[in-house]
C-alpha cells in the first residue's frame, strides 16, 4: 500500500499534466488504501487545480490546458465521488451564474462555472442571454450568496448596471461579481459591483474574498 | 468555392455596387495543427474525440461571405460618408486617407456550424467546438481577402472593423448592415438590437486600399492574437 502523501502527489500531477487515466487511477490506489476520500480531493485533486491555476496565471498553461485539467480533475472525481459522506460534500457557498441579457457568448462563463464548482461552490448556471428577471426568480427560489454575471460586448455591457441594481435592491446581502472582454476594475466599481476577476484563475478567490465581505457587511 | 457575382447594385438591398457573394467557402481543416493548439498529443486518448469533431465540422460548415463596392462620398472631421451612410470615428478617417472606394464586407462561419457547436456536452468540447469555428471563420476571411485582392488589382487592401478601435463603436455596424443590406438572406448573418452578429463567429467591416501597413489589428488591445497582423 503506497504512503498518503504519495497518492495525493500522484492525483496532484495528474491534474497538472492532464492525465485522465492517472488521476483515476491514483484515486482508486487511494480508495483501495482505506484513505478519506476528502482527502483526495482537497490535497490532491484541488491542490493540482491550484497549480494549474498558478500556471495559468503565470502563462505557462492556457485555456486548453486548464480544460484537459478540469477532465483529469473530473476522471479523479468520479473514483472518489460515490465513497464521500454527505457530510463531507458541504459547499463553500452559492453562486447563480449567467452571461447578461442580449449575450450569447459563454465560453468563458463555463470555464467560470468549472473553476467555481472546483473550488467547491454551488453553481447555478442560468445559461447565456438571461433576462434580469430569470435571475429575480433564481435569487428568490434559492438561498444563493453570489450573482456571477458575463458580458462580452461593450453594448450589451450596460445591462449589467441595472441587474446589479436589482440584486441590491432585492437581496441586499448577495454579492455580486462582474467579468468578461470589455469589463474593467474601474467598471465593476462603477456599476457597483462587488467583484470583478480579470480571468477565469481569479474568480474563485475574489468570489471567497466577496462573499466574507458580504456576509461581514 | 461556390461564387455568386458580381451581383448589379441592390442585390440583397444593398447599397455597393458589384457586389459578390462567396457562397460557401471550401472548409478544410488542419487537424494537426488543431490538436497543437489545443494541446491534444496524438497519445492523448482524447485525440481520436477531436478528430472526430474536426470532420464532423469539416462535413456540415458552410463559411461564407459577401462583399462590394462603395464610394466615399465625403471624409470630414472625423466622419466618412459612404454611400449615405455616415460613419463617426477619428480613427477610420485617418485610416482611410484618401481613398475613394472602400469594400463593406461580413464574412461568417455560417449557422450550420453554431447549430453543430450548440450539442457539445462539456466545457472542453464547446471549448474544442468554438476553436474549429474560429477557423471556419478564418477561412471565410482568407477568402474574402484573396478575392478581394485578386480582384481590385494593385495595392493589397486592408481592414478596418467596428469596435476596433475603440473609438469607432461597435454601434456602427447598424451603419455598416444599413450599407451591405439583406445579410440574412446573403449569408444568414442578423445583427441584433444589441449589435451582436449571428452567428456569432462572425466579422463585418470595411476593405480599402492603401500603402500604409495600416490594419484593425492595429489598434486592437489584443496584442497577444495569433492571428495578429500587426506587431504591438
Amino acid at each position: 500500500m503506497l504512503p498518503l502523501e504519495e497518492i495525493l502527489k500522484k492525483l496532484h500531477d495528474a491534474v497538472v499534466g492532464f492525465d485522465e487515466a492517472g488521476a483515476a487511477q491514483a484515486a482508486r490506489l487511494l480508495i483501495e488504501g482505506g484513505y478519506d476520500p476528502l482527502e483526495g480531493i482537497m490535497h490532491g485533486l484541488s491542490t493540482g487545480m491550484d497549480t494549474v491555476g498558478a500556471l495559468f496565471k503565470q502563462q505557462e498553461y492556457f485555456v486548453p490546458e486548464v480544460l484537459l485539467c478540469a477532465e483529469a480533475m473530473n476522471a479523479g472525481m468520479e473514483v472518489l465521488r460515490p465513497h464521500l459522506q454527505a457530510s463531507s460534500t458541504r459547499t463553500l457557498g452559492t453562486i447563480i451564474l449567467g452571461t447578461v441579457q442580449g449575450d450569447v457568448h459563454d465560453i468563458g462563463k463555463n470555464i467560470v462555472k468549472m473553476m467555481l464548482e472546483i473550488g467547491g461552490f454551488d453553481v447555478h448556471d442560468l445559461g447565456n442571454n438571461v433576462p434580469h428577471k430569470r435571475f429575480a426568480e433564481e435569487l428568490a427560489r434559492t438561498d444563493a450568496d453570489l450573482v456571477g454575471v458575463s458580458a462580452m460586448m461593450t453594448t450589451t455591457m450596460m445591462g449589467m448596471r441595472s441587474l446589479i441594481g436589482m440584486v441590491k435592491e432585492t437581496k441586499p446581502h448577495v454579492g455580486v461579481l462582474i467579468g468578461g472582454a470589455p469589463v474593467t476594475r474601474e467598471i465593476a466599481k462603477m456599476f457597483n459591483a462587488d467583484g470583478y476577476a480579470d480571468s477565469a484563475a481569479d474568480v474563485v478567490g475574489e468570489a471567497k474574498r466577496v462573499m466574507a465581505a458580504v456576509k461581514s457587511a | 468555392m461556390m461564387e455568386t457575382g458580381p451581383l448589379v447594385r441592390g442585390a440583397f438591398g444593398s447599397k455597393a455596387w458589384n457586389t459578390v457573394l462567396l457562397g460557401v467557402v471550401p472548409f478544410d481543416p488542419d487537424i494537426e495543427s488543431l490538436a497543437s493548439r489545443l494541446r491534444v498529443t496524438p497519445d492523448n486518448p482524447r485525440r481520436k474525440e477531436l478528430d472526430a469533431m474536426v470532420r464532423d465540422a469539416a462535413a456540415i460548415a458552410a463559411p461564407k461571405a459577401f462583399y462590394g463596392w462603395a464610394h466615399v462620398e465625403h471624409q470630414g472631421d472625423g466622419q466618412v460618408m459612404v454611400e449615405g451612410e455616415t460613419f463617426v470615428s477619428r480613427m477610420l478617417r485617418s485610416a482611410l486617407g484618401d481613398a475613394e472606394v472602400v469594400l463593406p464586407f461580413v464574412a461568417t462561419a455560417g449557422i450550420e456550424l453554431q447549430s453543430w457547436a450548440a450539442s457539445a456536452s462539456s466545457p472542453l468540447h464547446a471549448y474544442w467546438s468554438d476553436v474549429i469555428m474560429d477557423e471556419a471563420l478564418r477561412c471565410a476571411l482568407t477568402a474574402l481577402e484573396r478575392h478581394v485582392d485578386a480582384r481590385v488589382g494593385g495595392r493589397k487592401t486592408r481592414c478596418i472593423k467596428p469596435g476596433i478601435p475603440a473609438d469607432w463603436p461597435v454601434t456602427e455596424q447598424r451603419k455598416l448592415f444599413a450599407l451591405l443590406g439583406n445579410m440574412k438572406k446573403a449569408v444568414g448573418v442578423e445583427l441584433t438590437d444589441a449589435c451582436l452578429m449571428i452567428p456569432l463567429k462572425t466579422v463585418s467591416g470595411l476593405r480599402f486600399q492603401t500603402d500604409s501597413e495600416v490594419e484593425g489589428c492595429t489598434w486592437c488591445p489584443q496584442k497577444n492574437c495569433r492571428h495578429r497582423k500587426n506587431p504591438p
